[in-house]
């Protein structure tokens, strides 16, 4: 290990101003250069061991961090500290060593599996790449994780599309765990499947983080599915990160006012909770990022915002112990989802 | 209320190569005028079937096989193409999930909302662009005059859901299908969609059928709701009482998979298995090999849709003799 590229950190993984921006410009002499600027400056770090969600709507950014942290693509900008490495500067040998420790479960199950392949083979795969078994041995560790992901050993010489989608995501959790690595990026992993399966997909991974003792960075669209898995989350908007807290504060006292729109939105399914009147809606739609608004990048929909937030861009911020926010006006009763202290008798 | 559309024992049935499959299988229910009613269930379960089968657009190999329509009297079966041509659009309207795909991208979104007020009212193109225009204004998109002569392509997810929407009351339907119409936006775009609905249906008295795979979307917004499972309504009650006191085991399960954003400390339980393959149904019940309370009479019985009382109907044998309780049957 290069010591120029290892720096302190307490945490498994530090990012640090980390930006990705792809040039949109057309034709080789345009004088106008055209950046999206799909990542822009996000700090963040994840503890050993807990789960961090980010959340944010189309266009957010949010899985490009994701492909950027897994080196699927190459950051512009910034630090991505993996155990104190950083990602960005390693290349080779080094960095596929560093691979080994994290892994990545897709969206899709139908196409992140190749049809061509058994599930021996695609659970095996990894194994195989990184020569952490063979023969007998490789065998046994392939039914062990057949068994970790509550897949029958029978399924082993099947194919990907013999199976619904709930399984395929199991074959694709199997393949991520196999090399026992220390961070697992999930990206959308329960988006396409239905609420039946989702649930046992979630309870699946709960299990297995445990088991083998994983971190998680869990990313989704959708709050519901975050809160349950998370310990803290992230809420991205526009390719910045506006508010990252524990998922009790999150849903209890947001400080931004975007996440108290985002958790405001949330259809709950209990129809006694139904106010039409008292209800936040965040108007408008969502800007383009090629060209986003200037200052705060929430101030075209938020109801607070002023002349201050329209000219400078607030600072991400450390607001409350574990909190941080970027807003100029962060709210001091922020309306969350959750009653602060819940009555545990009504649950009943 | 009066009932504005009769559905009875409706069967449609696909003929593939490799059998038939019967995607809805005997369902039976009506829509009050004003009211909002719900279809719930998971891929597979028949609910855009039924919902397709209602607008007549059900295509081969599908075939609706048994079964009356009733829309204001008229069985919607019987009806010629052309009669039913005529009713499309004009008194049943539908909305669908992905609204770049229905609409045409080689047309102004003027041009798309006026054709459809010029094709079932006598009108000139100049009042139909001034009704268009209006009915962009009532659906909340912003310069509703510019937006008329645009393009789909250069509107984003959610304005292309109001167009679609403003497209689809353009006649004033008296029914509205919404074939899980946010399924497609985000969180905040979705709130508004549904909060858009829940007014065009206070203010134009128009009923509306919501197909939908979101439990929390439900609660949100209607006022009857049934759950179907495997081609089959497996419970059918208002909405209150369907989330107060499940009575089906799969409402049960669909509920407590569902993540409860509300509460702090929250369970999922799954179901177990997956939904069955449409081409061999398990004999009896067809919810009994994912079913924690199974028993002998389920596999080889199947149940009925039966009334516990004038506003609950459940597809479940647990409830033959007496009503239960299915939160205490988890607790003993």
């Amino acid at each position: 290990m290069t010591s120029l590229n290892h720096k302190e950190t307490p945490y498994l993984l530090e990012v640090r101003n980390l930006k990705k921006h792809f040039d949109l410009s057309e034709g080789w002499f345009s004088r106008k250069k055209v950046l999206l600027k799909a990542v822009d400056g996000i700090d963040l770090h994840v503890k050993h061991g807990e789960t961090l969600g980010i959340v944010g709507e189309s266009g957010c950014g949010k899985s490009t961090t994701g492909n950027l942290i897994m080196r699927l693509l190459d950051a512009t900008e910034g630090e991505i500290l993996f155990e104190g490495t950083d990602l960005t500067k390693i290349k080779g040998e080094e960095l596929r060593k560093k691979r080994e420790n994290i892994q990545m479960i897709f969206q899709d199950p139908f196409s992140s599996l190749n049809p061509r392949m058994r599930v021996f083979d695609i659970i095996a795969e990894p194994l195989v790449t990184h020569g952490a078994a063979k023969g007998k041995q490789l065998k046994e560790q392939v039914f062990d994780l057949m068994d970790a992901v509550g897949l029958d050993r029978s399924y082993s010489k099947r194919y990907p599309h013999e199976f619904s989608g709930g399984q395929r995501q199991r074959i694709g959790i199997a393949r991520a765990i196999a090399l026992k690595p220390k961070l697992i990026i999930c990206d959308e992993p329960v988006s396409a499947l239905d609420v039946s399966i989702q649930s046992q997909i979630l309870n699946l991974m709960a299990k297995l983080q445990k088991e083998f003792d994983l971190t998680f960075i869990f990313i989704a669209h959708g709050l519901p599915a975050v809160k349950y898995i998370s310990d803290r989350i992230a809420v991205m908007y526009l390719g910045k990160i506006v508010e990252l807290t524990t998922k009790e504060k999150l849903f209890q006292k947001p400080m931004h006012p975007y996440t108290e729109g985002l958790v405001a939105a949330i259809p709950i399914p209990d129809p006694t909770l139904r106010n039409p009147d008292g209800k936040i809606i965040v108007k408008g739609d969502i800007p383009s990022p090629t060209n986003p608004p200037s200052g705060c990048r929430f101030h075209t929909r938020c109801a607070y915002a002023d002349e201050t937030c329209k000219k400078e861009t607030p600072i991400f911020e450390e607001k409350e112990e574990g909190h941080f926010v970027a807003c100029h006006y962060p709210l001091n009763n922020g309306k969350g989802i959750i009653a602060e202290k819940p009555v545990l008798a009504e649950r009943r | 209320m009066t009932k504005l559309l009769e559905v009875m024992d409706l069967k449609t049935h696909f003929h593939t190569g490799s059998g038939v499959v019967p995607s809805v299988d005997g369902v039976s229910f009506d829509i009050k005028k004003g009211e909002k009613i719900a279809i719930v269930g998971e891929s597979g379960s028949g609910k855009s079937v039924t919902s397709l089968s209602i607008m007549g657009l059900v295509g081969s190999p599908g075939r609706i096989e048994d079964g009356k329509l009733a829309f204001e009297g008229k069985d919607l079966t019987k009806l010629s193409k052309k009669e039913m041509r005529k009713l499309r659009g004009n008194e049943i309207a539908m909305i669908f999930q992905e609204p770049l795909t229905s609409l045409n991208p080689l047309f102004t979104v003027g041009n798309q909302i006026s054709e459809s007020i010029k094709l079932h009212q006598k009108v000139t193109s100049k009042v139909a662009k001034q009704k268009s225009i209006e009915m962009l204004e009532k659906v909340g998109i912003p310069r509703p005059d510019k937006i008329f002569s645009s393009y789909p392509h250069s509107l984003s997810g959610g304005m292309r859901q109001r167009v679609m929407i403003a497209m689809a009351l353009s006649c004033n339907p008296k029914l509205l299908i919404a074939d899980e119409p946010t399924t497609a936006l985000d969180v905040t775009i979705q709130a508004q969609i549904l909060e858009l609905m829940k007014d065009l249906n206070e203010e134009l008295e128009t009923s509306i059928l919501l197909i939908t795979h979101d439990l929390g979307v439900v609660a949100e917004m209607v006022d009857t709701v049934m759950v179907m499972y495997a081609g089959q309504i497996v419970e059918h009650t208002d909405v209150y009482t369907l989330f107060r006191e499940p009575k089906h085991p799969y409402t049960k399960g669909l509920m407590d998979s569902t993540p409860k954003v509300h509460m702090l400390d929250e369970e999922l339980v799954s179901i177990e298995g997956t939904v069955p393959n449409p081409l061999s149904m398990p004999k009896g019940c067809r919810f009994h090999p994912r079913c924690q309370f199974a028993m002998d009479k389920c596999v080889s019985e199947q149940p009925e849709l039966m009334e516990l009382n004038d506003n609950h109907k459940v597809r479940c044998w647990l409830h033959e003799e007496k009503e239960v309780n299915l939160h205490d049957l988890v607790k003993s």
